[in-house]
C-alpha cells in the first residue's frame, strides 16, 4: 500500500508539473508595444469620381467622405488598406495563400441567405450588380444607372462582356431571373421596396420600386448575387454545391466543414482596370480556406504556419502577432454594436422611462470597453458609431448620452416605479455577452437595482427575445450598414421588427411616424436627424454601449489589405510582396 | 457494517474520502477563506497571473479564480451529486419496476430504454438543455437523464438475479405487498453496485457538464461552475493557460479522489474482487 | 442461431422506429424557429409564411410525424438539409467515415496499448508494474478529455509544433484527437483485462499447462487471454457504437469534421432533417452493431452460443445476455453467475 502511494504522489507531482510547465511557458511573450506611431491612414482614394459613372446621381444627400474616418489606425506593424479602385495590380502575384475562417459556408447556393462566414467564402465567386462603400456606389455587374423622375423606377445597363467561369454571357434577362429567384427562396430583404425588375433589352433592365427610396436602400437594392441561368440550369444540384459565377474565382474543391479551395479562373471577364474593385482582384492564384473554429486553434495555427491569414483573431491573442514582426495586425472597427435594450412593454417596470434611464446611466460604457474588449473599440455616443453616414459630428462631442454617472441614476431610481424586484437580462451564451452582462449586473446592483441573467444559446435566445414576458433587459450585437438612419430604421422601426412597436416592444405612433418621415431622402436633413437623436436620448428606448474593434492578421508579407463590404478580408484583393 | 470496515482500512479510499471531504469543506466555508466574492469583478486587474493577491490569478473580468474555484465547489459537486442521485434514483425506481414486475411491463421498459441508448448520450443531453433552456437545475436534468437508461438496465438485471431467491417466495407466501417485497427484501440485496455507480458518475457528470459548456450549453455565467470556468477560459489558453489549468485541476482532483472512493467501495462490497 | 438473428433484426427495427418517432417529437417542442435561421431577419412575413409551409411546419404535428415517418421508412428518404440544402444520407456518408476512421483508430491504440499493460500487470500482481498501472489508469480516468486535449495541443502544436491542431487535412491532424480521446478508455480497458486475467489465473487448467512445462508465454497468450477475453470484447463493442456518434466536444476542439459536429450544428440551427436523418441512421447503426457485438461472443465462447439457441425462444430476454456475461465486474457485470 505504501509503494502505491509513492508511486501515486510521484504521478500527480509529474501531472501536476506538466500542466504548469505547459502553463508557465507562455507567459514570456512581451507586452504588445502600443506605442509605435499610428500608420497613416490610407483612407478610400474616392476613386469613383471618376471611375464610377454609377454616380451620376448621387447616392445620399447625408453620406459625407467617411474614407478617413472609417479606416483605423494600424497599431503593431503597418498595412495599408487597398483602394476601393487599386487600378492595375504591381505587386506580386502570389501561388497560394491560406486563410482561417471560424465557419462553414453550408450552401453555395446563390440565392439562399447565408450566415457572415458565407458572404466571406462566397467572395470572388458570386457578384453583385454594384458595390457600395462609405455611401458610394462602385460598379460590378452594372454600368450605369439612373432614376426616373418619379424616383419609382431605376434605369440599369449592365456591361456587355459579362461571362461566368463556364463562359455562359450574362444577359439582363438572367438579372431578372436572379432577382426573381432571390425573392422566391426567401430572404435578401429586396423584396419589400421593389415591386418587380424587368429587362428591358440585352444589358438595360429596370427596376419598378413599390415607394420612393429611403437613404441606405439603394446599395441593398444592387446586393443580391446574380449568376446565368444557363449555369444555373447546367448545375446537378441548383448550384448546393458546385457553384459557377462571374466572379474571377471557381471552387475546386470543397470538404464541408473543415477546407475550401478556390482557384483563378484566369479568364474573368472584366479587364479594365477602372472597374475592378478590389473585392474582384486575383492577385493570388489559389485560396485554400480552412474551417476553425475555436479562436485560440486559429491563433495557434497562425503562430505555427498552418494558416498565413485569419480574420478573426480574438483580443486575448493579438499580443503574439503585434510584437512579432512575421505578422501585421490590421485593426478595423466592426460593423457591430453591443445594445442594452430595456423592455418597454407596459406590463414591466422598465416600461417606466426613469427606470430605464437609471438603468442606462448606472452601467459605464467605458468599463466594458475596457474589460469585455481589451479597450479595443469606441464608446458610442448615439445609437449608432460615429462612422456612420449620416452621423452629426457634434454629437461625439455631447454629453447627453447617457454618461456612466451612478448618483444621476440613483436620482432617476428614485423617480421610478422600481419596487426591488429582480430583472433578467437576457443575453447570448457568447463570452462577449456574458461577460458583458455579467458588468452589467454588477453595475445595476451598485445603484441598488436587482438582477439575474439569462444566457442562451443563439436559436433559443432569438426566439425568447420576442416573448414579452421572459425579460426585461435584453443585450444585443445590432449591426449597421455605413448609414444612420438606415441602422436607426433596422432598430426601431416597426416595419423591420413585424411587430407593433420596436423589437423590445416599445410601441410609439410618435417615434414611427418621426423615423418614417426622416428616413426618406428629401427629409433626411440635418435638423430632422438632429430631431430624431434628441428625440431617441429623451425616451431612453435602447442604450448603445459600444462599438467594438476586430483584428485581421496577415503575415508579412502582405502589404496591402483589401476588404470586402462585409469588411472581411478579400485574399484575392490583397498586395502581396512574397511568391 | 463489514464492508465499511474493510473500507476505512483501505487508505487510498480514505484518502479520496478526506479529499472529497475537504473540497466540501473548502466549498462551503469559502466566504471564511477568502477575502474576495466570487462575482466580485476588478477590471484594473484583470487576466493577471498567480500573485500573491490572487494566487491563481484572475480571469478576463478580474474576478480572483481560487474564490470562484472555492464557491464553484458549490455547484459543480452540488451537480455532480444531484445529477448522480437523480439518474441513479430514475435506475433504481424504473429498473426495479421493470425487473420486479417482469413480463409486458418489463418489455416495455426495456424497449424504451433500448430507443434512448440508441441516440448517443451527449445528444440527449444537448438535446435537453436546448429545449429547457440552459441554467443550473436544467442541466442536471440533462445529465442525469442522458445517463439515466444504463442504471436502469443495471438495476432490473440485479433484481432479477435475486427474485428468484427463496427468501422472496417466503415472503410472497405471506402476503407481503409487492412494494413491500420491493423495498424490505429486494433493495438492500441490489443496492450495492447502484452505490457504486452512484459514486463513480459524480466525477464523471462534472466533466460532461464541462463539455456541455464547450458547446455552448451547460451551466452559465456568472455561477463559477468548474466546467463553465474550464470552458470559458479555454479561448485564452496561449497567453493566460491559469484560466484552463487551474479549474481543471479542480476538475482532476475530485474526479481522482472518487474514483478513490470508488474503487475502495468496491473492493469493500465485492470482497472476493480483491485476491 | 438464425431465428435469433431475425428477432434481433426486428427488434432493431422497432428501436430505430422508436428513436425516430422520440426525437421528432422532442425536436417539435424544442424553441427556435428554423425558418427565421434560414431567411435571416430581412424577409418580409409573406416569405415566412411561404418558407413555412414549403417545409411543411405549418401542418399539425401528427401529420408532420406521419409524412416524416413515411418518407423515411416506407421510401427510405431522409430529406435534405435545410441549412445546407444536400441529402441528409450523402452529409451522413461524407461525414460518417471520418469519425469512424477515429474511432477505430482510437480503438486500436487502446487496444494495442491497454491489453498488453493489463495482462503484464496481472502476472505481476502486486508488482511495480502492477501498482503503476493502477496509479496510472486513477490519475488519467480522472483527466477531463478536453482539457487533456488542450494540454496536449497547447505542448505539440503552439511549443514544438509538431502537430496540427485541427482539422483532417493529413494523417497527421489525427493523432492528436485519436490520443487524447484515448487516455482514458485505454485506462479503463488496462483495469478491465487485469481484473479479466486475475480471474483466469489461478484456475486449474493454467496450472495444468503450466505443469506441462509450457512456455510462460504460450499459457499466457493462448491460455488465458482467451478465457480472459469475453468482458474485453465487451468493452471494445461499446467503444464501436459509442464511436458512431462521435464526441461533440473533441470535434468541436479539433474542428473536425464528424458526425458530432454535424449533428449539433443542425441541433443549434434547428436543422430538423438533419437532426431527425442522423438520429436514425445512429439508432441503426447503434443497434447492429450491438447485434455484430453479441454474435462476437457467441464466436469466442461457445457456452454463450449455447445460451443463445436455448433463449431466443424465450422472447425478451435475450437482448440483456450481455449484461448478465460471466466475468468480472466494471460496469455491469455484478449478474447472477457470478453471486
Amino acid at each position: 500500500m505504501k509503494k502505491t502511494k509513492r508511486v501515486l504522489s510521484l504521478a500527480l507531482a509529474l501531472l501536476l508539473g506538466a500542466a504548469v510547465i505547459s502553463g508557465c511557458a507562455t507567459k514570456s511573450a512581451a507586452p504588445a508595444d502600443t506605442t509605435a506611431a499610428p500608420a497613416a491612414a490610407a483612407g478610400e482614394a474616392p476613386a469613383a469620381s471618376q471611375a464610377a459613372p454609377a454616380d451620376t446621381q448621387a447616392a445620399a444627400p447625408a453620406a459625407p467622405e467617411v474614407g478617413s474616418g472609417e479606416e483605423p489606425e494600424v497599431v503593431g506593424a503597418t498595412v495599408e488598406a487597398v483602394p476601393v479602385i487599386p487600378g492595375a495590380y504591381t505587386g506580386v502575384v502570389r501561388d497560394v495563400v491560406n486563410v482561417g475562417i471560424s465557419g462553414d459556408v453550408g450552401d453555395w447556393n446563390p440565392f439562399i441567405f447565408g450566415t457572415p462566414t458565407a458572404e466571406l467564402a462566397l467572395q470572388g465567386m458570386y457578384q453583385y450588380l454594384a458595390y457600395n462603400f462609405n455611401g458610394q456606389l462602385y460598379p460590378c455587374l452594372m454600368k450605369e444607372y439612373s432614376f426616373s423622375d418619379d424616383g419609382l423606377t431605376i434605369y440599369g445597363e449592365l456591361f456587355d462582356y459579362i461571362h461566368d467561369s463556364a463562359g455562359n454571357p450574362l444577359t439582363a434577362a438572367d438579372v431578372a431571373w436572379s432577382y426573381q429567384m432571390n425573392v422566391d427562396m426567401g430572404g435578401t430583404g429586396i423584396g419589400d421596396v421593389v415591386q418587380e425588375c424587368v429587362a428591358t433589352g440585352d444589358y438595360t433592365f429596370e427596376f419598378h420600386l413599390k415607394e420612393k427610396l429611403q437613404v441606405g436602400r439603394l446599395d441593398k437594392i444592387c446586393k443580391f448575387y446574380i449568376v446565368t441561368k444557363a449555369a444555373y440550369e447546367a448545375s446537378k444540384d441548383e448550384m448546393h454545391t458546385t457553384p459557377v459565377g462571374t466572379g474571377p474565382y471557381k471552387l475546386v474543391e470543397y470538404t464541408s466543414g473543415s477546407t475550401i479551395k478556390y482557384e483563378a479562373t484566369g479568364n474573368y471577364w472584366q479587364t479594365d482596370p477602372q472597374y475592378i474593385t478590389r473585392c474582384d482582384q486575383s492577385n493570388v492564384n489559389n485560396i485554400n480556406y480552412y474551417i476553425i473554429s475555436e479562436s485560440s486553434q486559429r491563433a495557434i495555427a497562425l503562430q505555427n504556419g498552418t494558416i498565413d491569414m485569419c480574420m478573426e483573431v480574438a483580443n486575448e491573442d493579438l499580443k503574439t502577432f503585434e510584437s512579432s514582426d512575421k505578422y501585421r495586425v490590421y485593426p478595423l472597427i466592426s460593423n457591430y454594436n453591443i445594445i442594452v435594450a430595456p423592455n418597454c412593454d407596459a406590463s414591466k417596470l422598465t416600461a417606466d422611462v426613469n427606470l430605464r434611464l437609471a438603468i442606462c446611466y448606472a452601467i459605464s460604457s467605458e468599463a466594458i470597453l475596457e474589460s469585455v474588449f481589451a479597450g479595443n473599440g469606441n464608446v458610442n455616443h448615439e445609437m449608432s458609431p460615429s462612422w456612420a453616414a449620416g452621423y452629426l459630428p457634434q454629437w461625439d462631442g455631447e454629453e447627453n448620452y447617457y454618461l456612466y454617472d451612478p448618483a444621476k441614476a440613483a436620482e432617476y431610481l428614485a423617480k421610478s416605479s422600481y419596487n426591488g424586484e429582480e430583472l433578467t437580462i437576457l443575453c447570448n451564451t457568447t463570452e462577449d455577452q456574458t461577460n458583458t452582462a455579467q458588468l452589467i449586473m454588477s453595475f445595476l446592483s451598485a445603484v441598488g437595482i436587482k438582477s439575474t441573467m439569462l444566457a442562451l444559446e443563439d436559436t433559443s435566445y432569438r426566439d425568447y427575445l420576442k416573448v414579452a414576458d421572459k425579460w426585461d433587459i435584453a443585450l444585443r450585437l445590432a449591426g449597421t450598414n455605413t448609414y444612420y438612419l438606415d441602422f436607426i430604421y433596422g432598430e426601431m422601426s416597426k416595419a423591420k421588427s413585424k411587430m407593433e412597436g420596436t423589437w423590445n416592444f416599445a410601441i410609439d405612433d410618435e417615434l414611427q411616424d418621426l423615423i418614417n418621415f426622416t428616413v426618406l431622402q428629401e427629409n433626411a436633413t440635418p435638423e430632422n436627424i438632429e430631431k430624431l437623436h434628441e428625440y431617441l436620448i429623451e425616451h431612453c428606448y435602447q442604450y448603445s454601449t459600444v462599438n467594438y474593434m476586430e483584428y485581421k492578421v496577415v503575415p508579412e508579407w502582405v502589404s496591402g489589405v483589401s476588404l470586402s463590404m462585409g469588411k472581411i478580408i478579400v485574399p484575392g484583393g490583397c498586395v502581396y510582396t512574397q511568391q | 457494517m463489514q464492508a465499511f470496515r474493510i473500507l476505512a482500512k483501505d487508505k487510498l479510499a480514505m484518502l479520496g474520502l478526506v479529499v472529497v471531504v475537504i473540497l466540501i469543506l473548502l466549498s462551503l466555508f469559502a466566504p471564511f477563506i477568502t477575502v474576495y466574492g466570487f462575482d466580485q469583478i476588478d477590471i484594473k486587474n484583470m487576466n493577471s497571473g498567480p500573485t500573491l493577491q490572487h494566487i491563481m490569478g484572475t480571469d478576463a473580468l478580474g474576478r480572483d479564480i481560487f474564490t470562484r474555484l472555492l464557491y464553484g465547489g458549490r455547484w459543480s459537486l452540488g451537480l455532480g451529486l444531484s445529477a448522480s442521485i437523480l439518474s441513479v434514483a430514475i435506475g433504481i425506481v424504473v429498473g426495479s419496476v421493470a425487473g420486479y414486475f417482469g413480463g409486458a411491463t418489463d418489455n416495455v421498459i426495456m424497449r424504451l430504454c433500448d430507443i434512448i441508448q440508441a441516440i448517443p448520450a451527449t445528444m440527449i443531453s444537448i438535446i435537453i438543455s436546448i429545449s429547457l433552456g440552459t441554467g443550473y437545475v436544467v442541466t442536471i436534468f440533462a445529465l442525469a437523464l442522458g445517463s439515466a437508461s444504463n442504471n436502469i438496465r443495471l438495476m432490473r438485471g440485479q433484481v432479477l438475479s435475486v427474485r428468484k431467491e427463496e427468501y422472496l417466495e417466503a415472503a410472497q407466501c405471506v402476503n407481503c405487498s409487492s412494494v413491500r417485497i420491493m423495498f424490505r427484501h429486494i433493495m438492500p440485496n441490489v443496492m450495492s453496485p447502484m452505490i457504486l455507480t452512484f459514486t463513480m458518475s459524480i466525477g464523471k457528470m462534472i466533466m460532461v457538464a464541462a463539455g456541455l459548456s464547450v458547446i455552448g450549453l451547460g451551466v452559465q455565467p456568472p455561477n463559477p461552475e468548474w466546467g463553465a470556468m474550464l470552458s470559458a477560459g479555454r479561448n485564452y489558453i496561449i497567453h493566460y493557460p491559469h484560466l484552463v489549468i487551474f479549474p481543471g485541476l479542480f476538475i482532476f482532483v475530485t474526479g481522482f479522489a472518487i474514483n478513490l472512493l470508488g474503487d475502495g467501495l468496491r473492493d469493500a462490497i465485492d470482497p472476493k474482487l480483491k485476491k | 442461431m438464425g431465428r435469433y438473428i431475425l428477432h434481433r433484426l426486428l427488434l432493431t427495427i422497432l428501436v430505430v422506429l422508436g428513436a425516430a418517432v422520440v426525437i421528432f417529437t422532442i425536436m417539435h417542442f424544442v424553441p427556435g424557429d428554423p425558418v427565421e435561421i434560414l431567411l435571416g431577419n430581412d424577409a418580409t412575413l409573406e416569405q415566412y409564411a411561404a418558407k413555412r409551409s414549403e417545409l411543411g411546419l405549418d401542418k399539425p404535428f401528427l401529420i408532420q410525424l406521419w409524412n416524416f415517418m413515411y418518407k423515411a421508412f416506407l421510401r427510405l428518404d431522409l430529406g435534405a438539409s435545410w441549412t445546407r440544402s444536400t441529402p441528409v444520407l450523402a452529409g451522413m456518408l461524407e461525414r460518417l467515415p471520418r469519425t469512424f476512421l477515429l474511432g477505430i483508430l482510437s480503438i486500436i491504440l487502446t487496444t494495442v496499448v491497454a491489453i498488453p499493460i493489463g495482462v503484464n500487470a496481472a502476472i505481476h500482481q502486486n508488482g511495480l508494474q502492477d501498482r503503476g498501472l493502477i496509479v496510472a489508469a486513477m490519475v488519467f480516468i480522472s483527466v477531463p478529455e478536453f482539457w487533456l486535449a488542450l494540454l496536449l495541443i497547447i505542448l505539440f502544436s503552439l511549443k514544438l509544433g509538431w502537430l496540427p491542431s485541427f482539422g483532417i487535412e493529413s494523417w497527421k491532424s489525427y493523432i492528436l484527437p485519436v490520443v487524447s480521446g484515448s487516455m482514458a478508455s485505454i485506462c479503463t480497458l488496462a483495469r478491465q483485462t487485469r481484473a479479466s486475467v486475475l480471474d483466469v489465473v489461478h484456475a486449474d487448467y493454467i496450472t495444468t499447462a503450466r505443469s506441462k512445462g509450457m512456455v510462460e508465454r504460450d499459457v499466457i497468450y493462448g491460455h488465458m487471454l482467451p478465457n480472459a477475453l469475453i468482458p474485453i470484447i465487451t468493452m471494445i463493442g461499446m467503444s464501436f457504437t459509442a464511436c458512431v456518434g462521435g464526441t461533440v466536444v473533441m470535434e468541436q476542439i479539433f474542428s473536425f469534421p464528424g458526425v458530432g459536429l454535424y449533428l449539433s450544428d443542425a441541433i443549434s440551427r434547428r436543422d430538423y432533417p438533419v437532426i431527425r436523418g442522423c438520429v436514425v441512421v445512429m439508432a441503426a447503426f447503434t443497434a447492429i452493431l450491438m447485434l455484430f457485438v453479441d454474435l462476437a461472443y457467441g464466436y469466442v465462447d461457445p457456452r454463450i452460443k449455447a445460451q443463445y439457441i436455448s433463449s431466443s425462444a424465450k422472447k425478451g430476454k435475450v437482448n440483456e445476455k450481455r449484461h448478465r456475461r460471466p466475468g468480472p465486474k466494471h460496469h455491469s457485470g455484478h449478474g447472477n453467475e457470478s453471486q
